[in-house]
């Protein structure tokens, strides 16, 4: 289809990156599901039922190969052994559900059994479910059976024989949760006898004997959660976590409590306290010293990091009165004292502070934390950042946690500036191994709806979800996606060759886009903009195109939702990459977009040196000038990769690496434009990526992983374990806290080792500090299987999934299969219609990683 | 840039690629001890010297390509001669198996290699081959049934590679237009030249057992019986690693051994018909070779030179011809059907390094075949004899067929 240049067309073109998730479907009655797990071994999902009618569906399962809910709560069961009994769980409702040992268990909402335990012994199917219901739990008082189960959790537990247990806060006979006999409980399956029982432990683990299956004493006005010997008055909706990690075991119950003289929202096993209350003065994330004091633990988690440090993850903080959403969208992760033999003076006395806060200070020694806190400068303010996940507070009000390898996941309700929907952080290390800041919140590809459940498949980077309306499972897969984008670039031409995704999200941000280059063509697309709520979101519509073909925006009216820039000089030059900067020393106010490749770079100004204004760019590319052109800058030719420290703009070919000053002067002198060469390998040494800021440069090349303290005077070898051998692509996660113009201060580099001659690939997580060698994070080197590419392997750490493109072994005479592998699955998850997988980047928008090979973008949505 | 340029150039005379193993056993060219050769041999009654000569000149030479189990795209029964083994030659392909930082692997970094298959380092390569050889041969007879032989071809060999033509394939990627743009053609030193060769071949030495038995049957009037054996010497011409295609003369080093056996009717006064067959088995050979390093690698840009110990398969040929000569046997009009056939060569990298599988796996290595069609005529005229003859190589596969005349001369005294 040729299309005059100017004319705004309208485009049958499908979204870049609609919402396509799979529905698993179920027969009538539609009902409410109110509970997800993923077993992430089988990675089948349990839903549990949250509404009445659901029948056999009260719990069902799904998995990736079936579109349909397997129901397994049929009307009988083998209940307890006996068989052809009534199924408790048959049209029942969940009050919890967790997954244990590879058998879903729970706590049902029914008046008989919500202080009961029951576990699926048996769930092939519907026809051949057993289950095993405990007898009604005692709480403290141990004559009368409490009165329902509060909170429930379940895990192996290393310190109890890493046997499967339940862990579960009981309300007593009589009285709101946290007065009277309030207890703590744990039972466990005993797979002794004929058929399986939960028994409830005689002895808890934590306090000593507590016998006759008495529960422990679990008094929110005991000392462990208050200070200063008031009583503050609970919550009755406490949250409990018992940390899975087997560097450190304890639980964690937190609470919405009110002091009058402080308080804390968190405690520690039955009788330990989280921190030293000499610690807690003025208003900090767990406790408060002031009088009175509303503080709030709404969700807890834990983060095991790749350096073996341990942080409890804490939604909530203080309050004002009457004004908890305050802090709901607060999310802080706390250091942990993970060295069972630490000890400290807590008081007067020497006691062991194993579980409990470490001090912001402490430097882990091989992962281990041993310094508590133990005076306030040791403890985080709640307003401090550097504790915050996300860099910020998030989004929404967060409705769930949950956290998957090292990449925590909150699901946010609608926001001030942004919709509802699913957003993760990930923590960037600093160089002792402690979590040095959190990347800033970013969408995950899900919908923009405050989801009711949300669960990450870790084997593929796919989503499973319960529907915001509650009665409907999906879940997110690879597939290819019909796209403006992919229509814009022809599969004869290679496709989309490289993406630049310009992210909106930010309080003020109004619109993302995403840049993708290829051959002789470069398109700007809407991916995300502001709703008329001044909400930021995802958009779907980009149907209306903008089309120049003589590669200036000649002609351009909004709205549009994209712009298709081809011809000029544009024509003949084969684009791989694109990168946006601000020009300091010439226009600050302006925003330019570079794009390079076969032919040499080429920028998008005006002829009076302009760009487009930062701040002035909205919806439907409304503010964009219709005066800017692409024109040449430097005459330099194969530019490979473009990237930017503010100051300069690199221009990485094979064979060096010049910089240009950012200044739109420079910009009008195009060819002419001035650059110095930074560095030039030679010796057979060829350039396949670079990044730099102002002070450290860091190239990858066929030799291996280089780094400039020094602009590019004297480079030095990063020694990687296994020889590494070339190194492919340098993936930057960069601290949002690090000084403007020095990210790489700080930034966890993820790199990529691929080595044809050895056939083998390897990842390689590194720190990188100025005026040493960036240094291994972690020992875990993590190797692929099959041959990669050279400098064509993709990478990306993404949803803590490591998500690479790989080619499989080429026989003589036959298509190479590429394909996208997870470090979880070397196996490859997909497999593209193309020979090559071109571009990866991730659309900040949607939330979706997208891969693109030359016939098609793929996203998993 | 032009520096860089410089560079790879002058990289390029030291990464000068050629054929792996190709010798010039796999074309149709005749051999001195052809039984359709010798049949201008003359029967001596007493112990006496002859000598014969022939020379071979070619009108047509072609490749004949294989396509096993249809994994060939656009299959040809004949090609030009440097797509006997490949329709085009990979550049991406040969720069494979090297360690990142030499030359060549540092290369294969660049231009991506593993990442991409598309066909914008694709070659077609075009030549034009003439042949000429000189089959020289000497016997000494004992009495009539024994004779020693002594043999050397003399070869010229003249190849005009015309076109070294990219594909035409615009993929619109950043390394397509890097390579055109940095990789000059005489890189792999495969630009359009000419390559002119001549030397000697293996002398082969051979004896001879004959027998003529009467028939005193209608139609069945003699029975004769040939059988030989003798030594295969390497006295060839080498291949030179430093040209594109040079094959050897013989077999690039290596000797053997052959054993062979006829059978020739004579019916009626006018008629003869005969069969022949010859085994050859080569004794394993170690010399410095290019081989293939990895199994996309096209045959004629095999860019790793090793040391290699090569195990040749077994030579098999087999003869069947028939003709007309007038009572005295003065004038001979034969037609022969000759079929060549070489096992698969097994190629050991003395090297930690490569992979015997991978380097075996080169269409060089494996099997060949080929089938030829002879017209000759022979005049006797005392002791000497004339003869004149034409060749059509018809079929095959990994071999070069080489359509010819054939002049050859004998004398005794």
């Amino acid at each position: 289809m040729t299309i005059r240049m100017g004319i705004v067309t309208l485009a049958c073109l499908q979204v870049c990156c609609l919402f396509g998730a799979r529905n698993i479907t179920h027969p009538a009655p539609i009902y409410n599901m109110g509970f997800l797990q993923i077993n992430q071994v089988t990675h089948n999902v349990f839903v549990g039922a949250s509404g009445a009618n659901a029948g056999t569906y009260a719990l069902a399962a799904a998995n990736a190969s079936s579109d349909f809910l397997t129901p397994l709560a049929p009307q009988t069961a083998i209940v307890n052994g006996a068989a052809n009994t009534a199924n408790p769980v048959y049209n029942n409702t969940f009050l919890f559900l967790d997954f244990l040992n590879q058998r879903p268990c729970g706590v049902l909402n029914d008046p008989v059994y919500q202080n009961k335990l029951i576990c699926y012994t048996q769930y092939a199917n519907a026809s051949t479910a057993a289950l095993a219901v405990s007898a009604a739990l005692k709480d403290a008082g141990g004559i009368l059976d409490a009165d329902s189960v509060v909170a429930f959790t379940s895990m192996q537990y290393v310190l109890m024989d890493n046997s499967a247990r339940m862990f579960v806060l009981l309300k007593p006979t009589s009285g709101a949760f946290g007065t009277g006999d309030s207890a703590f409980a744990v039972a466990h399956f005993d797979l002794t006898g004929t058929n399986p029982q939960i028994v409830v432990d005689v002895t808890v683990g934590f306090n000593g004997a507590s016998p006759n299956n008495l529960a422990d004493l679990l008094k929110i006005g005991a000392s462990v959660v208050t200070i200063h010997n008031d009583v503050p008055s609970g919550d009755p909706a406490p949250v409990l976590f018992i940390n899975s990690f087997p560097a450190i075991a304890p639980w964690y119950a937190g609470f919405n409590v009110t002091g009058t003289t402080g308080a804390l929202s968190i405690f520690q096993n039955a009788r330990s306290i989280i921190a030293d209350p000499a610690a807690i003065v003025g208003n900090k994330i767990v406790g408060s010293n002031a009088s009175p004091v509303n503080i709030a633990a709404l969700h807890l988690s834990s983060i095991h990091g790749q350096t073996g440090v341990d942080y409890l993850l804490v939604n909530g903080g203080v309050y004002a009165t009457g004004n908890i959403d305050a802090v709901k969208n607060c999310l802080y992760a706390l250091p942990l004292v993970n060295d069972p033999l630490a000890t400290a003076t807590i008081g007067v006395t020497t006691v062991p502070v194993y579980g409990m806060l470490a001090k912001k200070t402490a430097v882990p020694v091989k992962g281990v934390m041993s310094d508590a806190a133990t005076v306030a400068a040791d403890l985080y303010d709640d307003n401090d950042t550097t504790a915050m996940v996300g860099n910020d507070v998030a989004p929404g009000i967060i409705n769930d946690v949950w956290v998957v390898n090292d990449t925590v996941f909150v699901n946010v309700s609608e926001g001030i500036f942004t919709q509802a929907g699913v957003f993760s952080s990930q923590p960037v290390y600093a160089p002792n191994g402690s979590i040095g800041g959190w990347t800033s919140w970013t969408r995950v590809a899900v919908p923009a709806a405050a989801l009711v459940k949300c669960v990450l498949d870790i084997s593929d980077g796919s989503n499973w979800y319960i529907s915001a309306a509650g009665n409907e499972l999906y879940q997110t897969q690879w597939q290819m996606v019909s796209s403006a984008i992919t229509d814009a670039f022809s599969s004869t031409k290679g496709g989309v060759q490289g993406f630049y995704d310009i992210s909106g999200y930010a309080p003020t941000g109004t619109i993302s886009v995403l840049v993708s280059v290829g051959s002789n063509r470069c398109v700007l697309l809407q991916t995300g903009a502001s709703d008329a709520g001044g909400k930021f979101g995802p958009v779907s519509d980009q149907s209306i195109i903008f089309n120049a073909t003589n590669g200036s925006f000649s002609g351009l009216l909004a709205p549009v939702d994209g712009i298709v820039v081809s011809g000029g000089v544009l024509t003949d030059n084969k684009l791989t990459s694109a990168q946006v900067v601000l020009a300091p020393a010439g226009d600050p106010t302006d925003s330019y977009l570079l794009v390079s490749g076969s032919d040499g770079c080429a920028i998008l100004c005006s002829d009076a040196g302009g760009g487009w204004p930062i701040t002035g760019l909205t919806k439907n590319f409304a503010n964009m000038p219709d005066t800017l052109s692409f024109r040449r800058l430097t005459n330099l030719k194969f530019v490979r990769h473009l990237t930017t420290d503010g100051v300069y703009v690199y221009l990485a070919c094979y064979d060096k690496v010049a910089r240009v000053r950012l200044d739109s002067a420079q910009f009008l002198r195009g060819e002419n434009a001035e650059y110095e060469v930074v560095t030039r390998f030679g010796n057979n040494v060829y350039i396949s990526d670079f990044v730099a800021d102002q002070t450290r440069m860091i190239v990858a090349t066929n030799a291996g992983l280089f780094y400039s303290d020094n602009q590019g005077q004297n480079w030095t070898v990063v020694d990687l374990p296994f020889s590494a051998g070339a190194v492919s692509r340098i993936e930057t996660v960069i601290n949002p806290l690090s000084e403007l113009g020095h990210f790489l201060d700080g930034a966890n580099l993820y790199v990529l080792s691929g080595d044809i001659g050895r056939s083998q690939a390897r990842e390689y997580v590194l720190i990188s500090t100025y005026g040493s060698a960036p240094q291994l994070l972690n020992q875990n080197v993590v190797p692929y299987a099959y041959i990669w590419s050279s400098y064509r392997a993709l990478f990306k750490h993404f949803d803590g999934v490591d998500f690479a493109a790989k080619s499989g072994y080429i026989p003589r005479n036959q298509k190479p299969v590429f394909s996208l592998a997870s470090s979880n699955n070397d196996a490859g998850l997909i497999h593209f219609s193309g020979m090559c997988v071109n571009a990866m980047t991730r659309v900040s928008a949607h939330g979706t990683l997208a891969v693109a090979d030359e016939f098609n973008l793929y996203s998993c949505i | 840039m032009k520096k860089l340029f410089i560079h790879l150039t002058i990289m390029s005379l030291s990464l000068a690629s050629q054929l792996s193993y190709s010798h010039i056993r796999s074309y149709s060219i005749p051999k001195p001890y052809d039984i359709l050769q010798m049949r201008q041999q003359l029967v001596c009654n007493r112990r006496c010297w002859d000598f014969d000569a022939t020379l071979f000149c070619s009108t047509h030479v072609k490749g004949f390509q294989v396509c096993d189990a249809g994994l060939c795209d656009e299959w040809r029964r004949t090609a030009n001669v440097l797509q006997t083994w490949q329709n085009t030659q990979d550049g991406l392909a040969a720069l494979r198996g090297h360690e990142p930082t030499d030359q060549i692997g540092s290369l294969a970094e660049l231009f991506n290699v593993q990442g991409d298959s598309r066909a914008y380092a694709h070659f077609i390569p075009c030549g034009k081959m003439n042949l000429q050889a000189a089959l020289c041969g000497a016997h000494y007879h004992l009495n009539p049934n024994w004779f020693f032989g002594l043999y050397l071809p003399i070869y010229h060999m003249n190849l005009h590679v015309k076109k070294w033509q990219p594909q035409e394939q615009n993929t619109g990627l950043y390394e397509e237009s890097l390579f055109r743009s940095i990789f000059p053609c005489n890189m792999l030193g495969c630009c359009a030249h000419k390559i002119d060769r001549w030397g000697i071949g293996d002398m082969a030495a051979l004896c001879w057992w004959h027998g003529c038995f009467f028939q005193a049957r209608p139609l069945l009037r003699y029975v004769q019986v040939a059988a030989r054996g003798g030594l295969i010497l390497p006295t060839a011409r080498k291949a030179n690693l430093a040209l594109l295609y040079a094959p050897s003369f013989g077999y690039n080093g290596g000797a053997g051994v052959l054993a062979g056996v006829d059978l020739e009717l004579s019916l009626g006064n006018y008629v003869h018909a005969g069969l022949d067959v010859e085994i050859g088995y080569l004794f394993g050979v170690k010399h410095i070779e290019a081989i293939s390093v990895d199994s996309a690698q096209t045959d004629l840009l095999f860019l790793t030179k090793q040391c290699t110990f090569r195990d040749p398969g077994l030579n098999q040929q087999f003869t069947l011809y028939g003709g007309l000569h007038n009572c005295t046997r003065q004038y001979e009009f034969t037609i022969g059907y000759q079929y060549r056939k070489q096992n698969d060569d097994t190629i050991y990298p003395v090297s930690n390094l490569y992979d015997s599988v991978i380097a075996s796996d080169a269409q060089t290595a494996q099997e060949w075949t080929i089938h030829t069609l002879t017209l000759n005529g022979l005049y006797r005229w005392r002791s000497a004899t004339f003869g004149v003859g034409y060749q059509y190589s018809f079929n095959g596969k990994r071999s070069i067929g080489t359509d010819g005349i054939t002049l050859s001369a004998g004398f005794m005294y």
